[in-house]
Parts: C-alpha cells; sequence; structure tokens
C-alpha cells in the first residue's frame, strides 16, 4: 500500500511536472509567438495546438486539421517552396527550416518561421512529421527597414558627388566610395587596404600620421567636424586643391574615422578668374585715369596757349589744331566707353544698310589721313568693293577701333596694311600690324573687356572689346592671328557677303572713268597725297612702298594704270617697269614714271623701259588727272 | 635761355607744351622715351627733364634712372596721369626715384612754369 501511494504519489508528481512543464512550454510558445504541430503521415491527420492557431489567425480549436487546409494559408508565392522542403523532410534529410507567408483570414500577411522534424518506422518509412512555428514578422520588417536603411545609405554613399573614405586607427582605408575612385582616380579595390597616405603629397602625409596620433591619445580633434583645404594627390601623382571633413565613429573598442572629400579645383579656378577680373577692373581704372588726364593735359596747354599768343600766329593756329584733334580723340574715348556699357546691356539696335564695305573704310581712311592720325606709320591698303549689309556708323567704329589699336601697338615708323575684299562669300576686312604682337596664349583673351595689350599700361582694353561686340551682332567674326610677341599682328573681320544694288551707281568706285590704280612710292608724305588724290577722283587705289612689294601687287591685282616712282629703295623704277611689262598680263597696264628728273633723257630713259607716261615731282592733283585722262 | 628736353609719346601733348613753353621763352626739345631721350642728352644736354611715365618703348623710370647716374645737374619733373586715388601711385614712386617736382595731368601751364622757375 505503501509502494501504490508511493508510486501514485510519483506518478501524480510526475504528471504535475509534466503539467508544469507544458505550462511552460505553453507560456515559453506563447512569449515567443510560437505554435507545434504534429502530422501523422500515416491517417493525413494534422494537429494544431492553439497557439499556431492564434499565429494563423484562427480560434482555437478551428484548424480544420488537413494538410490541405493547413497549405491554403501559405501565400500561394510560398507554397511552392514550402513543399518542396517538407518533401526534402520526407525524402532524405531530417530537419527543415524555411521562413516563408502566411496569409490570415482577414487577409493580414505574416512572415513564419518553420522548423521541422521526421520521425520514422525501423523501415525507414516516415510516421509523422512535426514541428514549431515562429511568427517572425516583426524580425522580418525590422530586417526590411535595415535593408532598405542600408540600400538608402549605399545608394547616397555610392552616388553623392564628394568623396567619401574611411580609414581605421593605423590609417588603413576601410571604405572607398565611387566618387572618391573619380577624385583620386584609384579604383575602390585599389585602395582598400592600403594607407590614405597614398591620397595626400609629402608635406600633407606626414602631418596627417602626426594628427591621428594625436587625436588617439589626446582626444584633441585639430580637423574632426570642421572642413578645411588641404592637397590631394591623384592616382596619376598630380595634385589638386580639395576640401576635407572628417567625422568619427566606433565599432566596438575600435576608432574609426570617415573623411568627406570635395574637389574644389573648378571653385579655386573660379575665385582666381573673379580675382583676376577685378585686378583687371584696378588696371582699367589706373589706365583710364592716364587715359583721360594725357589729352586734357594737351587741350590744358593748348588753351594757354591761345590765351597768351596772338591768334594769328602759328602757334595759335598748332595749338587749335591740337585743341580740335585731342577733343576728337576724347570723344571717341568716351563715346567707347559708353558704348561699352550699352552694348554689353545689349541696347545698342543696328540701323542696318546696304553698304560697300571698302568705299566704307575708304572714306575713313582718308579722312583719317586729313587729320594727320598716320603721321608716325605708314598705311598700305587695297580695298575691293564688296557689299554688306551693316550700320554704317558701326562698321566705321569697328575699322576705327581696329586702326587706333593698330597704331597703338606698332612703332613710330611701322607699316599698317589695312585690305577689303570679298572671299568666299565673305566680305573680309583685315588690318596688320607690325605691331608688338600677342602671344598665342593671349589671344583668346584679347577681346575681352578691360584686358589690356601690355603691361605698361597702353590701351584701355575697350577697343577690341568693342569691335567684337559689334561684329557680332552683325553675325559676323573678329579673329587675331599673330606668330607672338614682337611680330605684329592681323585682325580679320568677316561679314556676310551680299549683292550690290542694282541703283548701285554713286560709290567712289563707279565713278565716271575711274580705274584701278597701283601706286608705287616709297616716299610716305608723297605716296599719301597721291593716294587721296586718286581716292577723291573716283578711282581703286593699291599702294606699295617698294619694288619688289609694287610687282607681287601688280600680278595679284592686275591694275589698269601703275604710277611708279623711279628712286625706290630696293630697285630702280625703271627696273619695275620692264618687270612688269613682261609679266603675264603686263602688255595692257598702263605705267606712269615719277621722277624728279624732269630732263629729255630722264624722259627717254622711262619710255625706254616701257612707261607710257612721265611726271616729274611734285605731282599735284591737277597734273594727276590730266595724266591719267590722257591715257584713256 | 633755359633748355628743356620734353619726354612724352604723346605728340600733341608735345606739341602744345612746346608751345606753352616757347611762349614763355624756354627752348624745347622733345624725345618719346626714356632711351631717345638719355641719347639726345648726351649729344647737347638740357638743363630741364620734363618726362611722363607711360611710354610704350621705354618708360620714365628708366629716363629719372638714366638723367640721375649720367646728369645729376639737370633737374627733372615728372608729369603722368597716373597718379592720384588709383592704387599704384607713379608720382610717389618718381619722387623716390629722384625726380625733384611731380605734376599730375593735367595740370594748369602757369604751375608748371611756377615748378620750372622754382627749380
Amino acid at each position: 500500500m505503501d509502494e501504490v501511494r508511493l508510486l501514485a504519489r510519483s506518478f501524480q508528481a510526475s504528471i504535475d511536472a509534466m503539467r508544469a512543464s507544458e505550462e511552460r512550454l505553453r507560456m515559453a510558445l506563447a512569449a515567443g509567438r510560437m505554435g507545434n504541430w504534429e502530422w501523422d503521415v500515416r491517417t493525413g491527420r494534422v494537429g494544431w495546438s492553439p497557439d499556431l492557431e492564434a499565429i494563423h489567425g484562427l480560434e482555437a480549436g478551428t484548424f480544420p486539421g488537413t494538410f490541405e487546409a493547413y497549405e491554403r494559408d501559405v501565400h500561394p508565392e510560398d507554397r511552392e517552396g514550402v513543399r518542396r522542403a517538407i518533401s526534402r523532410s520526407f525524402e532524405g534529410g531530417g530537419d527543415h527550416h524555411i521562413e516563408y507567408r502566411i496569409v490570415r483570414p482577414d487577409g493580414a500577411v505574416r512572415w513564419v518561421e518553420g522548423r521541422g522534424k521526421v520521425f520514422r518506422d525501423p523501415s525507414g518509412a516516415p510516421l509523422r512529421l512535426v514541428g514549431v512555428c515562429t511568427d517572425v514578422t516583426e524580425r522580418k520588417q525590422a530586417e526590411d527597414q535595415l535593408r532598405q536603411a542600408e540600400e538608402r545609405m549605399r545608394s547616397v554613399v555610392d552616388h553623392v558627388v564628394d568623396g567619401i573614405i574611411s580609414i581605421d586607427e593605423q590609417g588603413i582605408i576601410q571604405s572607398f566610395n565611387p566618387a572618391a575612385e573619380r577624385i583620386f582616380g584609384y579604383a575602390a579595390t585599389e585602395a582598400i587596404g592600403r594607407n590614405v597616405r597614398m591620397l595626400m603629397p609629402e608635406a600633407y602625409s606626414r602631418e596627417h600620421d602626426a594628427y591621428i596620433a594625436n587625436y588617439v591619445r589626446t582626444g584633441e580633434a585639430k580637423i574632426i567636424g570642421i572642413g578645411r583645404e588641404v592637397e590631394g594627390r591623384r592616382k596619376d601623382g598630380s595634385t589638386f586643391p580639395l576640401e576635407l571633413a572628417v567625422s568619427v565613429f566606433h565599432i566596438g573598442a575600435r576608432r574609426y574615422f570617415t573623411g568627406v572629400v570635395r574637389d574644389i579645383t573648378e571653385r579655386k579656378r573660379a575665385e582666381e578668374a573673379l580675382r583676376a577680373a577685378s585686378r583687371a577692373k584696378d588696371e582699367f581704372l589706373a589706365t583710364l585715369s592716364h587715359e583721360l588726364r594725357n589729352p586734357l593735359a594737351a587741350l590744358t596747354a593748348a588753351a594757354h596757349v591761345l590765351k597768351i599768343t596772338d591768334a594769328t600766329k602759328e602757334p595759335a593756329i598748332k595749338a587749335r589744331a591740337v585743341i580740335e584733334r585731342q577733343t576728337r580723340h576724347m570723344a571717341r574715348l568716351i563715346g567707347d566707353l559708353l558704348d561699352i556699357g550699352r552694348v554689353s546691356a545689349g541696347k545698342v539696335g543696328l540701323e542696318r544698310e546696304r553698304l560697300d564695305l571698302a568705299a566704307t573704310v575708304g572714306r575713313m581712311l582718308n579722312t583719317w589721313r586729313g587729320s594727320d592720325r598716320f603721321g608716325r606709320h605708314r598705311l598700305t591698303h587695297s580695298l575691293d568693293e564688296v557689299w554688306v549689309d551693316a550700320d554704317p556708323a558701326r562698321v566705321e567704329q569697328i575699322a576705327a577701333n581696329l586702326l587706333d589699336n593698330a597704331l597703338k601697338f606698332t612703332p613710330a615708323g611701322g607699316t599698317i596694311r589695312v585690305t577689303v575684299g570679298p572671299e568666299g562669300g565673305e566680305a573680309v576686312l583685315r588690318v596688320a600690324d607690325q605691331g608688338v604682337g600677342v602671344e598665342p596664349a593671349e589671344q583668346g583673351r584679347i577681346f575681352e573687356l578691360f584686358e589690356q595689350g601690355r603691361e605698361d599700361g597702353s590701351g584701355m582694353g575697350v577697343g577690341l572689346a568693342l569691335v567684337k561686340r559689334l561684329v557680332e551682332p552683325h553675325g559676323g567674326t573678329v579673329t587675331i592671328e599673330s606668330e607672338g610677341e614682337g611680330r605684329g599682328a592681323t585682325f580679320t573681320v568677316r561679314l556676310a557677303a551680299v549683292a550690290r544694288p542694282e541703283q548701285a551707281q554713286g560709290g567712289e568706285a563707279a565713278v565716271l572713268g575711274a580705274r584701278s590704280v597701283l601706286l608705287v612710292e616709297d616716299n610716305d608724305d608723297a605716296r599719301q597725297m597721291l593716294e587721296a588724290a586718286l581716292v577723291s577722283g573716283g578711282h581703286r587705289v593699291r599702294t606699295a612702298s617698294d619694288g619688289a612689294s609694287g610687282l607681287a601687287l601688280a600680278a595679284e591685282s592686275a591694275p589698269e594704270v601703275a604710277l611708279i616712282d623711279i628712286g625706290l629703295p630696293d630697285m630702280e623704277g625703271y627696273e619695275v617697269a620692264r618687270r612688269m611689262r613682261a609679266a603675264p598680263g603686263g602688255r595692257g597696264i598702263a605705267l606712269v614714271a615719277i621722277t624728279g628728273f624732269g630732263r629729255p633723257e630722264d624722259q627717254q630713259r622711262a619710255f625706254a623701259a616701257g612707261f607710257d607716261a612721265h611726271l616729274t615731282k611734285p605731282v599735284t592733283a591737277e597734273r594727276l588727272k590730266q595724266a591719267l585722262a590722257s591715257l584713256a | 635761355m633755359k633748355r628743356v628736353l620734353l619726354v612724352d609719346d604723346d605728340a600733341d601733348l608735345r606739341l602744345a607744351l612746346k608751345l606753352a613753353l616757347e611762349a614763355s621763352d624756354y627752348q624745347v626739345i622733345e624725345a618719346t622715351s626714356g632711351q631717345e631721350a638719355l641719347h639726345m642728352q648726351r649729344r647737347e644736354p638740357a638743363d630741364v627733364l620734363i618726362t611722363d611715365i607711360f611710354m610704350p618703348d621705354s618708360d620714365g623710370f628708366e629716363a629719372i634712372e638714366g638723367f640721375r647716374r649720367e646728369f645729376p645737374a639737370t633737374s627733372i619733373v615728372v608729369v603722368s596721369g597716373g597718379g592720384g586715388r588709383t592704387k599704384l601711385d607713379y608720382l610717389a614712386t618718381a619722387r623716390l626715384a629722384g625726380a625733384d617736382a611731380t605734376l599730375q595731368k593735367p595740370f594748369e601751364i602757369d604751375a608748371l612754369l611756377e615748378t620750372l622757375r622754382a627749380l
């Protein structure tokens, strides 16, 4: 009896223990959102614990108890995977472990993690499948969020324009984003694992080691959290300015640094350009002061002369001429200054008309000759009729500024050559000087406002800028060619050529009896005077100051008349005449000798050389006119 | 009659000053650059040098330096439009380089005559 009682008590204790254990398990399952199940393979009966029913959103005891009922709860996209995992358990392996989604009766989707085990009979045939199922929706969601956050972060790090590089306390690179690859020219695989010193020029890399050592030792951050400008070194060895911001982070006990770097080469360049512009403005103001004060000084002095001398005497006459020239000069200067502002602001409208570029430029050259603008220089020109649709006032301004520039930069005695003519559908104006020239590197900037031709401040940097701003609204271009310092420069303006208007009979070039005349004379004054007389007579004139260039011009332009001085520097005029006659087409040219000797034997010699007429110096306009008429 | 050597690259300014100075009985000779002025001075010395600073070929500072070295007795008057309120004060620099007097363009001729008398 005692034995029975003992047994019974022990049995009761076992049952209590089992109940307690079951209760503990149930609580554990509920706390862990876990449920268990059992599938009897032979009967097909599936048993679920109430917790599993709760996970599936079912009332306790309502699970129908079939595999089909279970499978209906599995998310359609995951059914195949679940089925495969279970068959694998049956066929070969023992346990299975899968994650899949279920759909509750109310439509809510939950993630569950299932673990199962197959029990077999001694022959190996499966008897039961037993397992637990855990609701892992919260974990899944947290994982998803983490992954999304990581993806967002990765996308930022991968696509940000700034380089992001992390290093450990030894300076070993841990990560290197695509922007860092672009900035430094290293692939991430080349950079990771190496010391960050490789991204810095020597001077900085030594400093850098000291920074890190100091920070690790003292915790004192010199550059943490604040941006600073340092130098970077690319894979190809080139260095560049960069802005660096450093932050520190910890993984466990280890410290890491993240550097955000930005290539600021462009910003530096922009800053430098700004400084240069400011410098150019200062220099411009200094030059402007000089350019405006100089003519005022001349005017003041001339006014003084007028005040104290007899108005009819020579000093007063000269002083008045100074006043005329200098006021005109100042007016143009001020006009240019005002125009450049208006043109830059787009306030200048063009009053276009059809005009002969050659005639317009020719008229201007004559006016300038009359005012002695070419006193210290030699001018040669070749003007061929070509028509354009342009604003005549602006065309004159363009030519005047180019000539002004040529005069300013060509030393006394130098030659300036002006040509106008058609070239492949365009009307081309060229002004070539023998001035200081322009280095190729400077040529791009020469048309910029306030760019001065020289360090010494001559020129204001307005004239050529204005030319460009006047040519471009006409649809034209202006370019410079120069072989460099001291080699002179040629400015070329190209405008679209248009047809000559039908009623264009009145232009200078169309005067009755107008000829194309080549004038070869080495004396500047004489040449200019004769040229002016010929141009005012309506003739088209080309000029040369020595025999060789005279012959070249004759071959190039086939003039109707050639006026040739006998005393030329390189060869006698007789020789020029002989060669001109012998050249192809040379028979038809009317040759006129200009000599200082009027004796009969001089005339004979001229005729023997092939001259048709002979003029003795000084040649007046009237005699020139008679000679040309007699050649008709 | 005092002889003045006038150096300026601007032909009209030279002409106007020459006329004004001649009207006050100075003899005026002209040069267009510092180098040219030195050559002329070596041939036929002037009593006073009046020079501009900005000139394309050889500037006024070259003239001042050359004259101070070779012709210390010659008085130097510098006239320039570049001084004044701009950042670079050429006239002050010219005085440091050895100019006896400076005038900023434009100046009254009476002021120039007074300066010449005071030298």
